[in-house]
């Protein structure tokens, strides 16, 4: 095991706790923090697997970045609408009615 | 002309380009636009099949970068058929949609939103049905999943913002998903082309873990039961011609991905158990689907879940792909063809239906399905267009849907692969039960309640959709004779028979 | 269903939840194990290339050249989040209203003329930059962007014409631009965003520089969208 294992393993567990906070937490912000918790962990994954060799390898970085910008964007927009869900329902959860019997 | 020799590129660069000057110039020259990227994308397609057609299958090599250190375009049989799908469905809505909205303030708001999104939109699919990298697929997904959801939130009612949330949520997780498998095979083979990737793939654990989590990321994009759950609210509140593209190209997209990853990158000791699950889901998604979409009280909520039902079949086809791999590849390629007709089948005849449904919805200015009753006299192209559509949903002959649905299922039956063949025709009985539902209302003589006169535009549009259906189960082999170009032999050895 | 059975039921799926979610992890966790401590990745194709990509840091050579085209296409992913946050449209709904406040003092008005200048100056170094070592269009674009927050929020930068069509052509023209060298690469080279060797590094100058105020706009009205910083339909109760 080395400092890019222990660093890919750190992002996996990131992943999983955002992925398990996305799955339960019912406050529609602390699902979007607990989803940018789970991208830094796919970002950190990356950049650990950059950290290889003997200089960082560019790519990796450049993917990065391309992912905070979209993950940025994603995360202005949906917490937009999570204002505008709470200023046309109310509610700051999805909650379920009953005809949403998928 | 210059540009003649790549007229692939403004399959993306024409309706972005397009999107990105009319959200800054605002509805001056609008239609003017729309038109131009409509004449734009039809003669783009037109010569990018020439040249496939002349040429082969060929790389639009970015930048000159040749792979693995760019990113290259693949056009062969497969992505072009979905060009030629993206371009007949994206003229139709784009036609229906100078007709769809209104006058007043909030109308003329949706409409100023609805069209610099639409066009990325409609550029982004482009986008996924080119690419043959696996990075640039993930931005590629992202920015057709948030178009697609600020389009379901366009109208700014609780339940579209609702049901748009909720897709945001499910399509980030997904892409995230998605981005750690691409980030595993990158830390172990360092290569995110496609090309580059199917050669130096291998069966090992990583490779595993890494096809499993893009395959859960890409089945929720694609709203494969049992992660179908967020489709019906989004799909069923957004506008209609939202829902139209949502239903039609949207969800073939996360489709696609997956496809082109099981045809060329997954080691084949792999991908029969793969097929295998994603056979299992698709019936029970055919099942399920169908069951639900017959106790619908809201017409575009019957429409939404038959979309989840309709999809179900085109996973029908890895299973039935894996029959013959090794053996006899006339059940291959037999099922292949069945699979990607399924897609070009329910996108033309799923667009035609939500498009009609917003006519009658604009007619009644309500979608509840009781409201439908006596609008069959009143407008009778529409109701034309929603039997067109449902003979090719059901697969009736001689609907696209009918040469599909034929093709998987005597490849099920001639391999006596009996459950499949049983799923698949109680689920056309199914679809013959629940469009029923909305044909029998349609039909009746009584009248009641409120009518208004829709734009003869709309009608149109989803009648000739509604006819391309048709016209595409008429006849198989030209959609067939663009297919094969280029994919491996174990595909197109049955067409070869049939050319 | 009785209030206790549901919530031992609630537990009960809470724990088969954590139980996959870890299921997953340590499948994920093995993965990554197993990736082997030799470099594997494309630096050594990135090396070999540098000499023709008209810049000389290579992290700017992958984003702007080898791999522009993902990020033509993630600028439209900020592009479209502009739009999106503009479609969410409040003037239908007078309950709830969110507006941020806006502090008006002095002391921020006065540092705000002293840091403004030094914003601007820094993020025209970041751009510059970028092209021999660590900087760049996002780096600069977040800069730009932190002083269009900390503007909006001060009242100094007032928001009611920030839809107008200046605005609009100003966000859009980043992308536009982008998009307009990429069709033009197509016309005159062949391929998409092909950049002739002799005009790399000045096309990819250029293209910085308007991304980064292009961002910084978009990253500024993003934040006023969301916060609710609008002049139109938004009338104090």
């Amino acid at each position: 095991m080395t400092v890019m294992h222990l660093f890919g393993l750190t992002g996996v567990a990131l992943f999983c706790i955002g992925l398990f906070g996305v799955m339960t937490k019912p406050h529609l912000l602390k699902k979007l923090l607990s989803l940018n918790i789970a991208s830094a962990g796919v970002f950190l994954l990356m950049v650990a697997l950059a950290s290889r060799g003997d200089r960082p390898d560019p790519v990796p970085h450049a993917l990065v970045l391309t992912g905070i910008v979209i993950s940025v964007s994603a995360t202005a927009y949906a917490v937009g609408l999570a204002a505008r869900l709470h200023r046309a329902t109310g509610m700051v959860t999805l909650e379920v009615k009953p005809e949403d019997d998928a | 002309m210059w540009t003649g020799q790549q007229p692939e590129v403004w399959q993306v660069a024409g309706p972005m380009i397009a999107a990105a000057m009319t959200f800054a110039l605002g509805s001056r020259g609008r239609k003017t636009l729309v038109g131009v990227v409509i004449a734009l994308m039809g003669w783009s397609t037109l010569g990018t099949i020439v040249k496939l057609i002349g040429e082969g299958p060929y790389l639009h090599v970015i930048g000159g970068w040749v792979a693995p250190l760019g990113i290259t375009w693949r056009i062969d049989g497969l992505s072009a058929v979905m060009l030629v799908l993206t371009t007949l469905i994206g003229a139709g809505i784009s036609v229906y949609s100078l007709g769809y909205f209104g006058t007043s303030s909030r109308e003329q708001h949706n409409e100023t939103y609805f069209w610099p999104l639409w066009l990325f939109l409609w550029g982004s699919l482009n986008a996924v049905f080119l690419s043959g990298d696996i990075f640039n697929w993930y931005v590629t997904l992202e920015l057709s999943g948030l178009a697609a959801v600020a389009l379901i939130t366009l109208s700014n009612k609780p339940d579209a913002l609702t049901g748009g949330m909720r897709y945001l949520i499910i399509a980030l997780v997904a892409s995230l998903f998605y981005l750690l498998g691409v980030a595993l095979l990158y830390g172990e083979y360092g290569i995110l082309d496609l090309g580059g990737l199917s050669k130096a793939i291998e069966p090992t654990h990583l490779t595993m873990v890494a096809m499993s989590v893009m395959t859960i990321g890409l089945i929720a994009k694609a709203a494969l039961f049992p992660l179908h759950f967020w489709l019906p609210p989004a799909h069923s509140n957004a506008p209609s011609p939202v829902s139209a593209v949502l239903s039609a190209l949207v969800v073939k997209s996360g489709f696609y991905i997956l496809l082109r990853l099981v045809i060329e990158v997954w080691p084949a000791e792999m991908t029969h158990a793969l097929a295998q699950g994603l056979g299992i889901l698709g019936g029970a998604a055919i099942l399920w689907g169908s069951f639900l979409a017959i106790k619908q009280q809201r017409l575009k909520r019957l429409i939404a879940y038959s979309t989840v039902a309709q999809l179900g079949y085109v996973f029908l086809m890895f299973p039935l792909m894996t029959i013959g791999w090794d053996t006899d590849t006339n059940w291959t390629s037999r099922a292949f063809a069945g699979g990607i007709y399924q897609v070009v089948a329910h996108a033309l005849a799923k667009a035609s239906l939500f498009l009609a449904a917003g006519v009658l919805i604009h007619a009644r200015g309500s979608d509840d399905l009781e409201g439908l009753r006596g609008l069959g006299e009143k407008l009778p192209l529409t109701v034309t267009a929603m039997a067109l559509a449902g003979i090719s949903l059901m697969g009736i002959p001689p609907g696209a849907g009918f040469f599909a649905k034929w093709m998987l299922l005597t490849t099920a039956i001639y391999s006596q692969h009996w459950s499949w063949a049983a799923i698949m025709l109680i689920g056309g009985l199914m679809a013959v039960g629940y469009l029923f539902r909305i044909y029998r209302r349609l039909l009746t003589h009584v009248d009641h309640g409120t009518f208004h006169q829709p734009s003869r535009i709309m009608e149109f549009a989803a009648l000739g959709l509604a006819g391309l259906s048709l016209l595409f189960g008429l006849s198989s082999m030209p959609l067939l004779y663009v297919l094969r170009i280029g994919m491996p032999e174990q595909l197109t050895n049955y067409f070869w028979g049939m050319m | 269903m009785s209030g206790r059975s549901r919530m031992s039921f609630r537990v009960i799926q809470r724990t088969a939840l954590g139980a996959g979610i870890v299921a997953l992890g340590l499948a994920l966790g093995s993965a990554v194990l197993s990736i082997s401590p030799e470099a594997t990745g494309l630096a050594r194709q990135v090396d070999g290339a540098m000499n023709v990509s008209g810049v000389a840091h290579p992290l700017t050579a992958v984003l702007l050249n080898f791999r522009g085209y993902d990020t033509l296409l993630e600028i439209g992913v900020l592009l479209v989040a502009v739009i999106a946050v503009w479609s969410l449209d409040y003037r239908e709904e007078k309950r709830f209203h969110l507006q941020a406040p806006i502090h008006r003092s002095p002391v921020l008005r006065v540092g705000m003329g002293i840091l403004l200048p030094v914003i601007f100056i820094t993020a025209g170094y970041m751009v510059w930059a970028g092209s021999y070592r660590p900087g760049g269009a996002f780096q600069s674009g977040a800069l730009l962007g932190a002083a269009g927050v900390t503007l909006i929020s001060s009242g100094m930068l007032v928001a009611p014409f920030a839809r107008g069509p200046l605005v609009r052509l100003f966000l859009a023209a980043g992308f536009l631009m982008f998009i307009g060298v990429a069709a033009g690469t197509v016309l005159f080279k062949g391929r998409l965003l092909w950049y002739p060797i002799e005009y790399a590094g000045l096309l990819i100058l250029a293209i910085e520089t308007l991304l980064a105020f292009s961002i910084g706009a978009a990253l500024t009205v993003l934040f006023a969208g969301v916060a609710g910083f609008f002049g139109k339909g938004e009338e104090r109760p």
